[in-house]
């Protein structure tokens, strides 16, 4: 069996906080987690579990891809002037 | 259900001052710093023989520092898993797993080599502390010092 762990997942987290004005303490309090955690999935430093996934995404209503990708997010400007 | 020694805990290693002891190079500071005083527990034991009182004033700094290591650490090694989330209880456990090797290793070592110089048996007596209090805490020191900066702005 094989780990997983060069797999490093991109977030558009810290986006999501800055646009809804919404803290790391408010965010972790919604899910669960301590607010220093955040951080660490924010920076990558943390590869989080599937379920925290869901629940971040959910927090901000949106898909999980949306949210968590492998590959590093385009900047949100090229995807704007795409559509 | 946390009993209440558990949420006090949880009260002081969430706390404003803890906050303050977040960053690495604090974290590092501190496990030198609980070298250094499990040592100071070594040479107090081996220099001050058999007076009780004063061996037990010599391991005073060691638990302070072994206390501000605990709030650096967010108390992830005394709490219990449901007062912890799904990282502070994967730092836990790769702590535990790779001081095991550390540990092992160092404490070989130290015992092969106050084996081998035949110490008499108060400065045996501070060796075997010193192993003994630092291996005690080989998990906490291991996640003190590999532990990533955190950044709780914003």
């Amino acid at each position: 069996m094989t780990a997983d762990k060069e797999v490093e997942f991109h977030n558009r987290l810290k986006l999501l906080r800055a646009e809804r004005s919404v803290s790391r303490k408010e965010l972790a309090q919604a899910v669960g987690v301590h607010p220093q955690t955040i951080g660490y999935i924010e920076r990558r430093q943390y590869n989080l579990s599937l379920s925290l996934a869901f629940r971040l995404a959910n927090y901000f209503g949106l898909s999980l891809d949306a949210v968590f990708s492998f590959e590093a997010f385009s900047p949100l400007n090229n995807e704007v002037l795409k559509e | 259900m946390a009993s209440k020694l558990q949420s006090l805990m949880f009260g002081q290693v969430n706390s404003a001052f803890a906050d303050r002891l977040q960053s690495r190079a604090i974290r590092r500071s501190m496990v030198l710093a609980l070298f250094a005083s499990a040592a100071l527990v070594g040479v107090g034991i081996a220099g001050i023989g058999d007076r009780f009182w004063w061996m037990i004033i010599v391991t005073v700094p060691f638990w302070i520092v072994a206390a501000l290591l605990n709030l650096s650490l967010r108390g992830i090694f005394e709490l219990n898993d449901e007062l912890l989330d799904e990282h502070q209880i994967a730092v836990r456990n790769a702590s535990y797993k790779s001081a095991y090797g550390y540990a092992l290793v160092f404490l070989v070592i130290v015992a092969t080599v106050a084996t081998g110089l035949a110490l008499e048996r108060r400065y045996a007596f501070a060796v075997a502390a010193f192993a003994f209090l630092t291996g005690a805490l080989a998990p906490r020191l291991v996640a003190a010092w590999t532990l990533e900066d955190s950044d709780d702005r914003g």
